[in-house]
């Protein structure tokens, strides 16, 4: 009876009022509005005409030097014939962000990772496959419906670990073929980007309710018409661009749609840390279910201040709960409440679910090797403001997070074993 | 292209008003439902929501990355949503059908339940809320509720019991 009651209770969640669009919109747009002022864009910034990446500044100087006429039908006319006129568009396309770059720990080279997406998408039927590889390693597969999302994880709604396909792809990808046959695709400018004339075409995009503006900026071939870049405009920001390496359509094929394959092997659906407890280096030594590691009593100019165990607790999407514990040394004080500050944190544990960045789907790593990922929001003009490290070490699983790069550099390179006692 | 909301948090404290959207559309609703499930009223729920996440946009940078954002926005919410719950004393057992269309038959057959819900010591409605309409296992209830893990399969297990007893089902 107890099963029943508590079906019932799940069911009476499902079917509790729903608020109000209104609600939504206001709450969202306080939310946004509650984010830190310090980290949000400068307006100058805005207009993308700080720190640009040498492609970009290319097309923007000439951009604002060449008047245009946007009345062109010829262009996104001949856009439209260079794709092609069968139903599936197949392209090959590369953001110009690095994904990751994997540093060699004692040698300090190191070699960025852009992931690549092959998609097929099929406007009549609302079909869009999406294949993401870093070096040929498959990351994901995700298909989007009509009805819904699935990836190679499952479901996408609802599942805690979602395959996420970037705006600016999923907007050029649905919306580029559509605003060419709709005349809603306009001429906005002609520059010059690797040496080739091109010519930049802007496509508005359907925004949702309570949601900023959204559009889509293709930059074309002046003679083959072939679209190169895009990026995408969510507001007042802007994404970084994408390289477009081959687009073209093709026919409908058998299994062109298929769901992709479900990965038969768990994954986690998140995890909590608790009971924190500060140790000392000795008692950090034995405290993992193997000897530890540490980058010693500073890093540079920081020196550790905490060290401190905790409970790890797993949830799989098979139910089960598991348990680790993890090690975490605090070099260096965070600063609450603003970004930046010099510090470092360095976690451990030897499991290898442990949230680290970066590290979910990717290729195992080899020894010696660092994986880096920097956050500092969407567009060439934005410098990383934290980053995240990654190293496997003989079974233990190490994340590392600073404001500072150089900071997880020389961590990872300082690691060595903690003795105790 | 995998991104948790660990992730997103990060990326939305380094400046994405992206990632903030993202993380905004992932948690409203559910934010939402638990706002509401404590203080039984559609315009609290509104107020408290809005609130929370205002709160928990604002203090990203406090956010250590130990619990999960989830967790950490529920507690917000059930923190405030009890003040004004009980500021504005809205628990009425009625009001749980404010804004609800409740035209299906299994529906109709539940408003005992959610009466029954409603009508818990504000403990266990939470923890009932928690459980099985914010879907939190019993150790992230420990962690929103601030409470030892054998307290929460406690509460829960006399809540269970309470509502099989009010609604006559044998056990």
């Amino acid at each position: 009876m107890t099963v029943e009651l508590e079906q019932r209770l799940e069911n009476l969640g499902d079917a509790l009022p729903t608020p109000s669009e209104t609600a939504r919109a206001e709450a969202r747009a306080r939310a946004l509005a509650a984010l830190p002022p310090a980290l949000r864009r400068p307006y100058r910034r805005r207009l993308g005409l700080v720190a640009l990446s040498g492609a970009a500044v290319a097309v923007l100087a000439l951009l604002l030097a060449t008047p245009w006429d946007d009345r062109s039908p010829l262009a996104t006319e001949r856009a439209l014939a260079a794709l092609g006129d069968r139903p599936v568009i197949h392209a090959v396309v590369e953001s110009e962000q690095p994904h990751t770059t994997i540093v060699e720990v004692d040698s300090g080279q190191e070699r960025p990772q852009f992931m690549r997406t092959e998609y097929w998408y099929d406007d009549e039927r609302s079909l869009l496959r999406s294949r993401f590889t870093i070096d040929g390693h498959l990351l994901t597969e995700l298909l989007q419906t009509r009805e819904g999302a699935l990836s190679d994880l499952g479901p996408v709604s609802g599942n805690p670990v979602e395959p996420h396909l970037d705006p600016a792809l999923a907007g050029f990808a649905s919306g580029y073929r559509e605003a060419l046959e709709s005349g809603e695709a306009r001429v906005a400018g002609k520059t010059g980007l690797d040496g080739r004339e091109v010519i930049l075409l802007q496509i508005a995009l359907p925004s949702r309710k309570g949601r900023p503006p959204t559009h889509e900026e293709v930059a074309i071939d002046a003679e083959s018409y072939r679209p190169l870049r895009f990026r995408f405009h969510f507001g007042e920001d802007t994404s970084n661009w994408w390289r477009v390496v081959s687009i073209a359509t093709v026919d409908r094929e058998e299994g062109q749609f298929a769901p992709p394959p479900v990965r038969t092997e768990p994954h986690h659906r998140g995890q909590t840390w608790t009971d924190e407890q500060t140790v000392t280096p000795a008692e950090a030594a034995t405290a993992l279910e193997r000897p530890a590691v540490w980058a010693g009593e500073s890093v540079g100019d920081v020196a550790l201040s905490e060290i401190e165990v905790m409970k790890l607790t797993t949830e799989w999407t098979d139910g089960r709960e598991t348990e680790t514990r993890a090690l975490s040394f605090q070099y260096g004080e965070r600063p609450r409440g603003r970004a930046g500050g010099r510090w470092l944190r360095v976690t451990e544990s030897t499991s290898k679910e442990m949230s680290r960045f970066g590290s979910f789907g990717a290729a195992p790593l080899a020894p010696g090797e660092l994986r880096l990922v920097g956050l500092g929001g969407e567009g060439e003009a934005m410098i990383p403001m934290l980053w995240f490290g990654v190293v496997d070490l003989d079974g233990l699983y190490l994340g590392f997070e600073s404001p500072q790069r150089d900071l997880i550099l020389e961590a990872a390179r300082a690691l060595r074993p903690l003795r105790g006692g | 292209v995998v991104r948790d909301d660990q992730q997103l948090v990060a990326e939305a404290a380094a400046g994405s008003r992206a990632a903030a959207d993202e993380l905004f559309s992932r948690h409203w609703l559910p934010a939402w439902r638990l706002a509401y499930s404590v203080t039984g009223s559609s315009t609290a729920a509104d107020d408290v929501t809005q609130d929370a996440f205002e709160r928990a946009f604002r203090g990203l940078h406090g956010f250590n990355g130990r619990s999960s954002f989830r967790t950490w926005l529920s507690r917000i919410v059930v923190n405030r949503a009890i003040d004004v719950g009980r500021r504005q004393r809205a628990l009425e057992p009625l009001e749980a059908a404010d804004g609800a269309q409740w035209t299906d038959d299994d529906l109709v057959r539940d408003r005992d339940l959610l009466d029954a819900v409603f009508a818990l010591a504000e403990e266990r409605r939470l923890v009932i809320a928690l459980r099985y309409w914010a879907r939190c296992s019993p150790p992230e209830i420990a962690e929103i509720l601030d409470l030892p893990l054998g307290t929460v399969h406690s509460r829960l297990a006399r809540a269970l019991a309470d509502l099989r007893s009010r609604l006559e089902v044998p056990t």
